[in-house]
């Protein structure tokens, strides 16, 4: 059955992050984007899980902890950097965050 | 097992296509709380008992409810930015464009990979999933990461200090 | 046989010319004239010595210096030769050289740069000596350079003047023409004998290859018109007379012109080897002896008439040489050096006199205020116009002789033609400068002094006895001091005699004097016409020498500035600093598209970094 196969379990990781990618380049608010990062965190993590399960190994599962932890950490930063930008102007546009380049 | 698959499955779909397609950002959270919990959900198909656990608590849990709070705090009362023209061009087309073709792509990946079947859940290790078990791997193999963990939520509590904390401080 | 005093004949002038170089500030002008007379007169002792010391040996003298160059297979050795050929002209370079030396202390001495030329004119002796005691084409080469370099260095001595510098760099670049000429020469030449020591390559000239003979003939033979300004490469010496008197007289009249026919006849193995190669030449110089002389019928100013003249007699030169007379022909080297030396210091006594003035139709009646140069100058018209007993008649009278002799019956009338002419352009010079009544007034002239006087009067002299050493039947010390160096190849050089042919020439040189006197005379009616336009500039194709310098100007000149316009405004902004300039400015815009890729727009950060993992997807998917 699918529900047996580890591929199917890929495949969902896949999607769900192709999804959030989507949302990255689709969305302008920066508190969206974020959370379309973790959206594709949690894919990844789902992949690993489906791994675990399929080795029978627990190392699969450390790592989503570590991915969570880290995930974490970076939600904090991020917020903390939105909330300055949303400081400086009211509407906060991502594409006028455009200073840093190249 | 294959019906929670399914379930569980679209459920975190859907609640990843609504965070896109949320209108208010309040509406994104709770969307991705949707998805969160529905692949909890899949972890416990999986056999991830205590990983569940912690992707409700902490995920859902702390994650979240920090989104929220900075979400009230800096967008109430306020339009969403989408509604403006914006400034790059074709970004949306390209990206569409992008996102279909990386989901075929994804997919064919998937069903050409040669894996087969996963073991049944009698060919595990005793205790598969377990916090017994996680824990035992978590300290005693990864302790070095473990660890590192500590380091990286210290550079996240300072870090968010610094950057917002008041200037008295 | 072995000797070490050739190598002193250059030292002395180059030492001389380095001292007067680094001392010209510090010294005298009357030091540095007695310094440089002294090089020159102490080159004409040894010389001389060199000369009794052949004589005695019978033999010609060498000195071997250095080698040149050693490679697998080859060496080139640098020696110095004293044989009949290169003594002859050594003794009239250092010896007029001496002579023009002493008249220039004087002629120079209010020049403020009087060091400097005293200096390049030592160094210009040094490297003609160089030029005709060299025992190889490596050696004359190197004499061969560095005489034009003098000649560039002289002619524009005065070089604040633009014509004199004008004139200084034509002279060079016609004179480097000659020189490509001469050193592919040389490359056939080692090509073919795998030396180029006189020895090896006039040894086995006759066995060689008839096509390299020939060509290496030809090739000498345009060394040798643009060093002796024949046709077609004659345009520098009219505008070489910018330069001073003294450089007019020594350089482009009795010594430097002649190196051209000195290579005719150090190389005439060669010449002997290819029978196409010895007509050019002939025909070479007896056309240039017909142009020279009829441009030289229009000139006005005087220099310009002797240069065209000078350039008529190296016409005679080469014709003499052109027909195997050698010793004819280097016998008229040796008296046209007297006469036109003569020639010149006197127009340059004129000249000094006169303040400068050069153009004949401001002169006439000097003859009154300047007898002694009257007298010497009359002597030198007599000897160039061929009248005997004086030294021209002899030497003219003895090429034209061997030309008939050899059956060249077409060239015969054309030096008959010329010895006309030469007569009457003569005559008709020294009728407007000393004849007849003064056509301007020039106030108190500036006499010459003795320093000026002596070798003018020494050269009259010269002109008026070196005649007899060659009276047909009588002596013939040319003939044969220097038959041995052609005997030593196997070359019996051809005499000419005295017969009908004499009196054709005589009578063609008497008709164009007496046309002359007509004309020019006090009375003449050519001389009013003349004097009429006194002031204005040339017309007519005689006297522009039938443009051939305004085609060379125009045409070659105008070629290489056409195409330096081209290239400098054409081809290179556009196509090679186009292309300089365009990969430079294709690597901005590349680097313009892809800085755009880096907007700092995040959303669009992502979009290329997923587009990239798409692509990656599907390379693995594929392959």
């Amino acid at each position: 059955m699918i529900g047996d196969m580890v591929q199917a379990y890929l495949a969902l990781s896949g999607i769900l992050f192709v999804i959030g990618a989507a949302g990255l380049m689709l969305r302008r608010s920066p508190l969206v984007m974020l959370m379309c990062v973790e959206i594709m965190l949690n894919a990844a993590n789902l992949a690993f899980v489906a791994f675990a399960r399929h080795l029978g190994n627990m190392e699969g599962h450390i790592f989503t902890f570590l991915v969570i932890t880290v995930a974490a950490a970076e939600v904090a930063i991020g917020l903390a950097i939105i909330v300055l930008l949303f400081r400086e102007r009211d509407a906060a546009d991502v594409d006028d965050v455009n200073t840093l380049r190249g | 097992m294959t019906a929670v698959f399914w379930i569980a499955g679209i459920l975190a779909v859907a609640g990843a296509l609504g965070v896109i397609v949320a209108k208010t950002p309040v509406h994104s959270v709770i969307s991705l709380v949707v998805n969160i919990l529905a692949l909890a959900a899949l972890y416990l198909a999986l056999h991830a008992e205590f990983l569940a656990l912690i992707q409700v608590i902490v995920y859902a849990g702390a994650i979240m409810i920090l989104f929220l709070f900075v979400i009230a705090l800096l967008t109430a009362r306020k339009d969403p930015i989408e509604r403006t023209e914006g400034k790059l061009e074709g970004q949306r087309e390209l990206g569409l464009v992008t996102a279909v073709g990386g989901a075929v792509l994804m997919i064919a990946v998937a069903a050409s990979a040669g894996l087969g079947r996963m073991p049944a859940n009698e060919a595990l290790p005793s205790g598969f999933g377990s916090a017994a078990a996680f824990g035992r791997e978590l300290l005693t193999t990864h302790i070095f990461s473990f660890e590192l963990t500590a380091f990286v939520l210290l550079a996240a509590v300072i870090g968010v200090v610094v950057l917002v904390g008041r200037r008295q401080l | 046989m072995e000797t070490t005093a050739l190598v002193w004949i250059l030292l002395f002038p180059l030492t001389g010319a380095a001292v007067l170089a680094l001392g010209r500030n510090h010294l005298s002008p009357r030091l540095i004239g007695a310094l440089g007379s002294l090089a020159v007169g102490a080159s004409f002792a040894v010389a001389l010595s060199a000369l009794g010391a052949y004589r005695q040996a019978g033999a010609p003298l060498v000195q071997a210096l250095f080698t040149w160059a050693k490679g697998s297979g080859f060496q080139v050795d640098f020696g110095l030769l004293g044989d009949p050929i290169s003594l002859w002209w050594l003794l009239v370079v250092t010896g007029v050289g001496f002579l023009i030396h002493v008249y220039a202390s004087e002629y120079m001495a209010e020049d403020p740069d009087v060091g400097r030329f005293f200096a390049k004119l030592n160094y210009f002796v040094f490297a003609m000596s160089l030029l005709v005691l060299a025992d190889n084409f490596v050696g004359l080469l190197i004499g061969w350079a560095n005489v034009g370099l003098a000649s560039y260095l002289l002619i524009g001595f005065w070089n604040y003047k633009p014509e004199a510098a004008a004139a200084a760099k034509k002279a060079f670049l016609l004179n480097v023409i000659g020189e490509v000429g001469i050193i592919l020469a040389l490359v056939l030449m080692f090509m073919e004998f795998r030396s180029l020591a006189f020895a090896d390559v006039f040894a086995g000239a006759a066995q060689a290859d008839a096509g390299i003979v020939t060509a290496v003939g030809l090739l000498l033979l345009v060394g040798a018109t643009a060093k002796s300004a024949q046709l077609p490469l004659f345009t520098w010496l009219p505008d070489a007379m910018q330069g001073p008197t003294p450089v007019s007289a020594l350089m482009h009249a009795a010594t430097m012109v002649t190196a051209g026919v000195y290579l005719m006849a150090r190389a005439f193995p060669i010449y002997q080897a290819s029978s196409a190669a010895l007509a050019a030449v002939a025909w070479v110089g007896g056309l240039t002896a017909l142009v020279g002389a009829v441009v030289a019928t229009r000139q006005v100013d005087i220099k310009r008439v002797l240069a065209y003249s000078t350039m008529s007699q190296l016409g005679y030169m080469m014709l003499g040489a052109g027909v195997g007379a050698y010793t004819a022909s280097l016998f008229h080297f040796f008296t046209h050096a007297f006469f036109k030396a003569l020639l010149f210091l006197g127009a340059g006594m004129v000249a000094h006199y006169l303040h400068g003035e050069q153009d004949i139709r401001r002169m006439g009646g000097l003859g009154k205020r300047l007898p002694f140069a009257y007298w010497t100058f009359l002597i030198g018209v007599l000897a160039i116009a061929g009248a005997p007993p004086f030294a021209g008649f002899f030497s003219k009278d003895e090429i034209l002789g061997a030309v008939l002799a050899q059956g060249h019956v077409a060239l015969w009338l054309i030096g008959v033609l010329v010895a006309g002419l030469t007569a009457y352009y003569m005559v008709r010079l020294f009728a407007l400068v000393f004849a007849g009544e003064p056509a301007e007034e020039h106030g108190e002239g500036h006499e010459s002094g003795l320093a000026m006087k002596l070798p003018v009067a020494i050269l009259a002299l010269l002109s008026t006895v070196s005649g007899l050493i060659a009276i047909p039947g009588v002596t013939a010390v040319p003939a044969q001091f220097l038959e041995p160096a052609f005997l030593a190849y196997g070359y019996h050089v051809p005499h000419g005699g005295i017969g009908w042919p004499v009196a054709v020439v005589l009578a063609a040189a008497a008709a164009g004097a007496l046309l002359a006197v007509r004309a020019f005379g006090p009375r003449g009616a050519g001389r009013q016409e003349l004097l009429a336009t006194a002031g204005s500039p040339l017309r007519g194709a005689l006297a522009n020498a039938f443009y051939i310098d305004d085609v060379y100007q125009k045409g070659i000149g105008g070629l290489v500035v056409g195409t330096s316009y081209v290239v400098g405004n054409g081809l290179e902004p556009h196509v090679i600093d186009g292309l300089v300039n365009g990969v430079a400015g294709g690597v901005r815009r590349i680097a313009q598209g892809l800085g755009r890729l880096h907007g700092g727009y995040v959303r669009r950060y992502t979009l290329v970094l997923f587009a990239g993992v798409a692509v990656f997807m599907i390379y693995f998917l594929l392959i």
